[in-house]
């Protein structure tokens, strides 16, 4: 493959994928799901086949299939093809905007990895942010216009960072940039590129369009929180480790061994890991509970890329790579429980798991990963981002990362118990598993996690290989064991023995069978009652909320909310001088001319 | 070949013992407790004879597939805790994953426990596991600033290390007292002990997560409570004092594992003696108490100890 090839196949491919489905309303979201099959298969084998290149287009676009673009690419459109694959059922109506759009920020996200230079980097960027847009606005409605604030805060940053680039150095080739940009030039430029790439992360502050956008249809928010939010992972990424380099992140100052620069933004993911993992936890709509989850885990992402070691940096890649598999599972767990119960509020749920129990194994191997239970792959980035932080002793970072992920047991159990477990309501005993369509896409996205947890080496060696390739170092590690500096672990002995003595424990608990007991039989002793609600759901973590009530009630969204009235207010007051009156305006407009001559003789 | 097999057998051993020893750990709870409260009590094999006739009884009744996941879960769980812990100095797998590891280790048992009790479907179960949960929550806070001081101070997050340091240079209590202050309250309520045993509480909850279990389940579920004390006894003694290390294996061979094997028994014996005594003599907290104390004051012991561990080693 040519870098020419690059485009036609991974942009403009899926974009007239997009185009061609918009028009045919019945098939549309299978002919999408081909379409990105299609450009999945041709990312999957195109490692290492194409080098950088030069495409004009009216202007130079720099495009590169190396080994992070590869990467996050394959990443995102694995997530993409089984959203994709998932929605054939889950999307009935509007199918052909709905794979249009997906298939566009497909093409979008694609252009994102492969640029290599800051204008196509912005261009792509804005088709996959608008994209978004449109999808969220589909069912969202007025809440989309929260995401799109925010969106063009984070394009007005990512221009302003570009600008400054551009300023400086003349170019906007990442490679260019390096050389014309000064120490203070770049901590400006790079602090507004961050930023604004932390606004799709979610990193908090910046974090309350997702609860809302994660609420609009689940196949496409598993895409938007798997795929999607990878971009601003990779956009980090790229501009603190590509464009700048550690050498111009390390001329910021060091302190043991962090760049002074990362080490805030690395502080700031570890707070919005603590947040948004507490936050998590008192939610009652499980699409809130895992949107916060996201921000949460995307957290820990942060802290591994602030950092910058190349263990921080390859446990975050990794972590990123193991949220895209296990969020886009549960997200789409929940897409199948609300097509089957249509609620998506976890009180009024509960004891799905006997009757979807395929639904429930796919979500329970997507929480072990979420919880980093060591059976899959989860495990190993969460470990090898602690292990980064306690190695260099960050005693702030390490702690906060540690009791968030105890906080994700609290949520995990909540969505096991509340939606899974449980009794059974009242109307839902019929509840039917889901179709083959709606399971194949989950189990897809579940092979990744258990197969990397036993060979870790494997996914090991494209992140070192990506490392290796923006200079940030090499990881230490075999096929199925890791190492940092303090510690490692070895995954085929914990996994073999674990084998082990399972079967000794099953050998033990061997028993004749038993007969299955109603749970009215058991819990109400055989008193005869026609219903009763036995399902501890409601308000789950009632004693804990109230202990954190008072700081619950502090919201950063309310913030912003204020924020935006008082802006109104003020505007409302500016509105005041628009009175529809000629003369009134005729008396502005003379007022301006006095208020330039007078200015304008006081600069003289 | 040999070596490997005789390796996997005397950690087999090892495991087993581990158990009977959390089993008379039980039994000696239960005598102690009798006589600061004045009674006779159970004699201390009583355990051995209650989880005997347990896992004997024919089978019961049942709920579903996850719930007789449950037992089997907690069980391997336990096991694989085992292996991952140096016992009396023995080294079964501790080289080969580190403290991180254990402390994801450790969370196995209770969670297919949890599935078992959400599966049961009894409303008890569920408060009793939000009740477990959120005490984990609580105590986590103090206890992973103490592992992180810990960790920081040696250097280290493998516990073959940390023992071997330990051995070398003296035990960590000593080094760092006020951090095995914070780890020794953490641990009360990581063993569910009074005043923490509010997950459990039988006179609000009925035994809350155990509700539903029994006979069989619940025989399993005894030997994985037995493996639980001694691996957070077992855990504090690693940690703190040394592993009960003191005579080389490399040196005095055999005779050394007896030596150690005896002084670890007395020290995680001990360990356990103050969770007893505190347990028969305190009432029990409501979850959000405990929530707020584990929170406030092993958390600034725990912070304090951090400072300590943070610029003693400069």
């Amino acid at each position: 493959m040519g870098h020419q090839d690059l485009f036609w196949l991974f942009v403009i491919l899926p974009a007239f994928g997009g185009i061609l489905s918009f028009f045919l309303e019945r098939y549309a979201v299978a002919v999408a799901t081909l379409f990105s099959g299609v450009v999945l298969a041709f990312a999957m084998f195109g490692y290492g086949m194409a080098g950088m290149g030069v495409l004009h287009v009216g202007f130079e676009m720099h495009l590169s299939l190396d080994a992070v673009s590869w990467f996050f690419m394959v990443m995102i459109d694995l997530v993409g093809f089984v959203a994709l694959m998932f929605s054939m059922e889950f999307i009935t109506d509007g199918k052909g905007s709905f794979s249009f759009f997906m298939l566009l920020a497909l093409a979008g996200a694609n252009g994102v990895v492969m640029s290599r230079d800051f204008l196509s980097l912005y261009i792509f960027w804005e088709i996959m942010s608008w994209s978004v847009f449109l999808l969220v606005l589909r069912s969202s409605g007025e809440w989309a216009k929260k995401y799109i604030v925010f969106a063009v805060i984070s394009a007005v940053l990512l221009l302003m960072g570009i600008g400054v680039v551009y300023h400086y150095s003349g170019s906007l080739v990442y490679s260019g940039a390096v050389k014309g940009l000064s120490l203070s030039a770049w901590g400006v430029a790079l602090s507004l590129l961050i930023v604004g790439f932390m606004v799709k992360m979610a990193v908090v502050p910046l974090h309350v369009w997702a609860p809302y956008a994660y609420s609009s249809e689940q196949t496409f928010v598993a895409f938007l929180s798997g795929g999607l939010s990878k971009l601003g992972t990779f956009g980090v990424l790229v501009v603190m480790y590509m464009a700048a380099g550690v050498s111009v992140m390390h001329g910021f100052g060091v302190f043991k061994n962090v760049s002074l620069f990362g080490y805030p933004f690395a502080l700031l993911g570890a707070i919005t890991a603590f947040v948004g993992t507490i936050v998590a936890v008192f939610q009652d709509d499980i699409r809130k509970l895992l949107a916060y989850s996201s921000i949460g885990q995307l957290g820990y992402v942060m802290v591994g890329l602030g950092l910058g070691m190349p263990l921080a940096v390859g446990g975050a890649i990794f972590h990123a790579f193991n949220h895209a598999m296990f969020k886009s599972v549960l997200f789409m767990g929940v897409a199948a429980v609300f097509y089957r119960v249509k609620t998506y509020r976890i009180s009024e749920m509960g004891g799905l798991g006997y009757k979807m129990p395929f639904t429930f194994l796919a979500v329970l191997t997507a929480i072990f990963g979420l919880a980093g239970i060591p059976v899959t792959s989860g495990f190993i980035s969460k470990w090898m981002l602690y292990e980064a932080a306690i190695q260099n002793r960050f005693v702030i970072i390490a702690p906060l990362m540690l009791v968030a992920s105890v906080g994700a047991f609290l949520y995990c159990f909540r969505i096991l118990y509340g939606v899974f477990l449980g009794q059974i309501d009242r109307g839902k005993e019929e509840v039917k598993e889901v179709g083959v369509w709606m399971l194949l896409p989950m189990y897809i996205l579940v092979v990744p996690l258990l197969l990397f947890a036993l060979f870790p080496g494997w996914i090991l060696a494209w992140i070192n290989d990506m490392l290796v390739y923006m200079n940030v170092g090499r990881l230490s590690y075999t096929t199925y064991s890791f190492s940092s500096l303090i510690g490692n672990a070895d995954m085929l002995l914990f996994l073999g023995s674990f084998f082990v003595a399972f079967a000794i424990a099953v050998a033990l608990f061997v028993k004749r069978p038993a007969t299955n007991v109603d749970q009215y039989d058991n819990y109400l002793s055989g008193e005869v009652r026609e219903y009763v609600r036995l399902h501890a759901a409601y308000n789950f973590y009632k004693p804990l909320k109230d202990v954190w009530a008072p700081l619950l009630n502090r919201s950063i969204d309310r913030g912003y909310d204020a924020f935006g009235k008082m802006l109104g207010v003020v505007f409302d007051r500016v509105k005041l001088f628009y009175t529809g009156n000629p003369q009134d305006y005729a008396a502005y407009v003379g007022l301006a001319f006095l208020i330039f001559v007078v200015v304008g003789w006081w600069l003289r | 070949m040999t070596v490997m097999l005789e390796n996997w057998l005397v950690s087999a051993l090892y495991v087993f013992l581990a158990i009977c020893v959390g089993l008379l750990f039980g039994g000696i709870a239960r005598k102690v407790t009798a006589r600061i409260q004045n009674r006779v009590g159970p004699p201390v094999y009583q355990n051995f004879i209650d989880v005997g006739k347990l896992l004997t009884k024919k089978s019961n009744i049942r709920h579903n597939w996850i719930f007789d996941f449950a037992p089997v879960f907690a069980l391997s769980g336990v096991i694989m805790i085992l292996l991952y812990l140096p016992m009396g100095g023995y080294r079964m797998f501790a080289s080969k994953g580190d403290l991180i590891l254990l402390m994801y280790i450790m969370v196995i048992p209770a969670l297919g426990f949890a599935l078992g009790a959400g599966a049961s479907m009894n409303p008890n179960a569920g408060v009793g596991v939000m009740r477990a949960l959120t005490l984990m929550l609580s105590y986590e806070m103090p206890f992973v600033i103490v592992l992180l001081s810990v960790m920081i101070y040696y250097d280290t997050a493998s516990l073959t290390t940390l023992l071997g340091k330990q051995f070398s240079v003296g035990w960590a209590i000593v080094a760092l007292p006020i951090s095995a202050v914070a780890a020794d309250m953490a641990l009360q309520g990581m063993m569910m002990e009074k005043p923490f045993d509010i997950p459990i509480a039988p006179h609000e909850i009925a035994s809350g997560p155990l509700v539903e279990f029994g006979g069989k389940y619940l025989g399993m579920l005894m030997l994985y409570s037995a493996g639980g004390i001694v691996v957070e006894t077992s855990l504090f003694v690693d940690l703190f004092l040394g592993g009960g290390v003191v005579l080389d294996p490399a040196v005095y061979g055999f005779w050394a594992y007896l030596v150690n094997y005896v002084v670890w028994f007395a020290l995680i014996l001990a360990v356990w003696l103050i969770a007893v005594f505190v347990n028969a003599v305190f009432p029990r907290f409501r979850i959000e108490q405990a929530f707020k104390f584990y929170w406030k004051w092993p958390t600034v012991i725990a912070i304090l100890g951090l400072v300590q561990a943070y610029f003693l080693k400069g």
